[in-house]
């Protein structure tokens, strides 16, 4: 679906648009600038009058249950209100967004007025791997003050376009800042047309869409990843209590283990396989009752492809020396080597030996896939395990069943998005 | 003489009934002769507590432990020493990694048993003089995909006056030949002798889609015929559906869908499946089909599960029972309405989703880093 002025267009109507793009965002650039009190305004609209039930449908198509739905959109609710937004204005680009602030450099005679401002025109290349998140991405940049152009993802259920028109509905000034194509990755002629009018890509995804991405954008052009990340958690002996392991199973199931904050397996501090094994057995039992309780209906497809990749896995144990505990619909397979990988997913974790004083040695090598790590420690071993992961490249510690929940001014991946999309200018005038 | 041996001269190629004593005779032979003669796939079936003794009757065939393909694409497994090894295959490799197979003389004499069962049962060998397109590589030494033998080996199913090539081996690469392949069918159409054509589906949708595209429409002979090979999974890709295949293939070549036939394979399950005239997959005398649910256990007809082929044919590789990576489901032989009473599989497509929504990343990105190289 393509989306032009709060208008539909189809793919003849796009290449019109194409034709005088330039032109269209030289008038758009003309105006005043946008501002996000129109952006916080069009939210709090879309937000008042949300039809719940067509988004729990969409996401029930999508697999989702009823429950699981609803908190996605209160958690979307907390995260679009205009307390959130403001917050997030003021904590990702100062008190003075927008406003210009006057100063006189030390050493100089001069007086200099810096001012934060959009970067200009995003193009945003969005990933399929979260439905809503195209749209999540452009009102960061519209939030900024900046022109959007959207490329969705192909396999883009609609739910970005629905979000959109209701913004454009709710705050019509926004339809000059909203545009969204339908081209195929494929697409290069069509794609390089639009990166040439941008002041900077967005780019969501893996490593092959950056690559590919990183070869059509010219070397002036700001290229902004979002790239795919991998998390874990790290269990130190004496935090494996109760509450913690339910917290682990919480994010495996309610994630399926596929977000970037997912935890794909659980590192221990030790050397000793016995005490991996043990710790399989101990936490077996936990993940069995937090998948019972399970509220995502899984397809036979994926089903079937875990149980293939785990029974491949069990045979692969005769070289490997790993070892599978199987529990219903779910799994641990504990490794004796030291490397960090993509679990099955849904329901199937590794537990690996790793460990404190390897810690920095093992993980390092992974230090630009590093998101999320879920640490189940000691009060007094925080400080020092948080900051040695840290170092590892990991940008975020927490507990467990909190690895993918988020909270409002939250760095995304080590990195205020707001200050990515935004520059800073200045006017140097002589002193009075 | 083997029981295996028996088994693939039998001439009944769908009576399961009356040769089932002696599949299950054949299959523990050749399950003791993989234990005795390849180390890891005894040391695969005793890491799964499986013990010949377990198997009594046909209905036991389950708890023989199949091997995933997957797992032959990270190891090959031989039974026999490499000096045994004839015809060597290997899996197109779509998805990167590919499967070895090799076959051994015992296990070649089977194949040879089984293809000319086959054939005859299936009516496609000709005395009739014919001409050849062949939709894949022409055959050069260099090249062991699974594929290319197959189709060079189903050109003497009737006597070949020519054979065109998709793609021709110049001697040191290959050339995509449509405009060959155009030239030869116009020639062909005015010889009157009957044509046969072999490949992929999807491969045989292009030049149709060619052939219309430069206006070509011919009458081919009418005992003509199509064999399609590779089964479904190109078509999933391209979604192309049969019933389309088969108009166009009567709008441009002549031929209906009566006249196309398909078979399925796999490297590590070398039975050749032929289509009924209803497009099913009958199992023959020389497999047995098992649908298996998530917990690996087997299920009955109509419901879908993983696919996991059993055959004795292989001396050369513990390929005994194999689980594709397939959802597949087996429905009785009586559902079909040929007259064939042997219960036929259809295959649902591959396990997973194509368009599985994640952004952790993948095993692919890592994997760089746990060789050692840089991110």
């Amino acid at each position: 679906m393509n989306l032009v002025h709060g208008e539909i267009l189809d793919a003849k109507g796009c290449d019109n648009v194409l034709d005088h793009l330039e032109q269209d965002i030289l008038d758009t650039l003309g105006k005043k600038r946008l501002d996000p009190q129109i952006v916080i305004a069009a939210c709090d609209k879309v937000l008042n009058n949300l039809d719940e039930s067509v988004y729990i449908q969409t996401m029930n198509e999508l697999g989702m249950n009823e429950s699981l739905s609803r908190s996605y959109i209160s958690e979307a609710r907390q995260m679009f209100s205009k307390e959130s937004l403001l917050h997030r204005l003021t904590v990702e680009l100062s008190d003075d967004y927008g406003k210009p602030v006057t100063f006189r450099p030390i050493f100089k005679e001069f007086s200099v007025t810096q001012q934060t401002v959009p970067l200009g025109v995003l193009l945003h290349i969005a990933a399929g791997n979260a439905d809503g998140l195209p749209a999540f991405s452009i009102l960061e940049g519209l939030l900024t003050g900046n022109i959007n152009i959207l490329k969705l993802p192909a396999a883009e259920g609609g739910i970005s376009v629905r979000l959109l028109l209701e913004f454009i509905k709710a705050e019509p000034v926004l339809a000059d800042y909203i545009y969204v194509f339908d081209y195929s990755s494929r697409d290069i002629e069509h794609i390089e047309k639009l990166i040439s009018v941008a002041d900077a890509v967005v780019v969501w995804g893996g490593k092959e869409a950056v690559s590919a991405l990183r070869r059509m954008i010219p070397p002036n052009t700001k290229m902004i990843e979002w790239g795919h990340k991998i998390s874990f958690a790290y269990v130190t002996e004496q935090a494996v209590t109760a509450a913690g392991l339910e917290g682990l199973a919480k994010n495996i199931v309610e994630t399926g283990q596929l977000l970037c904050s997912s935890l794909q397996g659980i590192f221990l501090d030790t050397n000793d396989m016995e005490k991996v094994y043990e710790f399989c057995g101990q936490f077996l039992p936990v993940l069995e009752a937090a998948i019972c309780k399970r509220s995502q209906d899984i397809g036979i497809g994926i089903q079937s492809q875990a149980a293939l990749k785990l029974y491949a896995e069990e045979l692969e144990g005769i070289y490997s020396n790993s070892r599978v505990f199987r529990g219903s619909s779910c799994s641990l397979i504990a490794y004796p080597d030291k490397i960090l990988d993509t679990s099955i997913q849904f329901g199937n974790a590794w537990v690996r030996p790793l460990p404190r004083t390897e810690l920095l040695s093992t993980l390092r090598p992974y230090k630009n896939y590093l998101q999320t790590a879920g640490l189940l420690c000691g009060p007094s071993e925080l400080p020092i395990l948080s900051d040695m992961l840290f170092k590892t490249g990991v940008v975020r510690v927490c507990p467990g069943e909190n690895m993918s929940l988020t909270y409002c001014g939250a760095p995304h991946d080590g990195e205020y998005p707001l200050r990515r999309y935004t520059k800073i200018v200045d006017i140097e005038r002589e002193s009075e | 003489m083997s029981y295996a041996s028996k088994l693939f001269c039998h001439r009944k190629i769908y009576d399961l009934e009356n040769t089932n004593d002696l599949f299950l005779h054949a299959i523990l032979e050749n399950v003791k002769h993989h234990m005795n003669n390849c180390p890891e796939y005894a040391k695969i079936v005793a890491h799964c507590g499986f013990a010949v003794e377990e198997v009594k009757t046909i209905e036991d065939l389950y708890k023989i432990p199949p091997i995933p393909t997957v797992f032959l694409k990270n190891h090959t497994l031989y039974s026999v020493s490499p000096k045994h090894l004839m015809l060597k295959s290997t899996t197109s490799g779509t998805s990167g990694k590919v499967s070895e197979m090799a076959l051994d003389w015992p296990s070649s004499l089977r194949g040879i048993g089984m293809i000319k069962g086959m054939f005859f049962t299936n009516k496609l060998i000709s005395p009739r003089l014919t001409n050849y397109v062949v939709l894949g590589y022409q055959p050069a030494k260099r090249n062991k995909i699974g594929a290319v033998k197959t189709a060079y080996a189903t050109t003497y199913a009737a006597p070949a006056v020519h054979r065109v090539y998709a793609l021709k081996d110049t001697g040191t690469e290959y050339v995509l030949n449509i405009e060959g392949i155009k030239k030869a069918l116009i020639r062909y159409e005015k010889s009157g002798l009957p044509v046969r054509f072999m490949g992929f589906p999807a491969y045989f949708m292009f030049l149709l889609k060619e052939l219309s595209d430069s206006g070509i429409k011919l009458t081919l002979h009418p005992k003509s015929l199509i064999l399609l090979a590779g089964g479904w999974k190109q078509f999933l890709a391209e979604k192309v559906d049969k019933p389309t295949l088969y108009a166009m293939s009567k709008e441009v070549l002549g031929l209906g869908g009566d006249r196309i036939r398909e078979f399925f394979g796999a490297v590590e399950h070398p039975i050749a499946y032929f289509d009924c005239p209803n497009h099913h997959f009958h199992v023959p005398i020389y497999s047995r089909v098992i649908i298996r649910d998530v917990n690996l256990q087997p299920v009955g007809y109509g419901v879908p599960g993983l696919l996991n082929l059993i055959t004795p044919m292989m001396t050369s590789m513990p390929f005994v029972s194999v689980m594709t990576d397939d959802l597949a489901v087996l429905h009785p032989g009586e559902e079909c309405g040929c007259g064939n009473r042997s219960p036929y599989f259809e295959i649902l497509g591959r396990v997973g989703l194509a368009d599985i929504k994640t952004c952790a990343a993948n095993a692919s990105e890592l994997l760089d880093i746990k060789k050692g190289g840089a991110s």
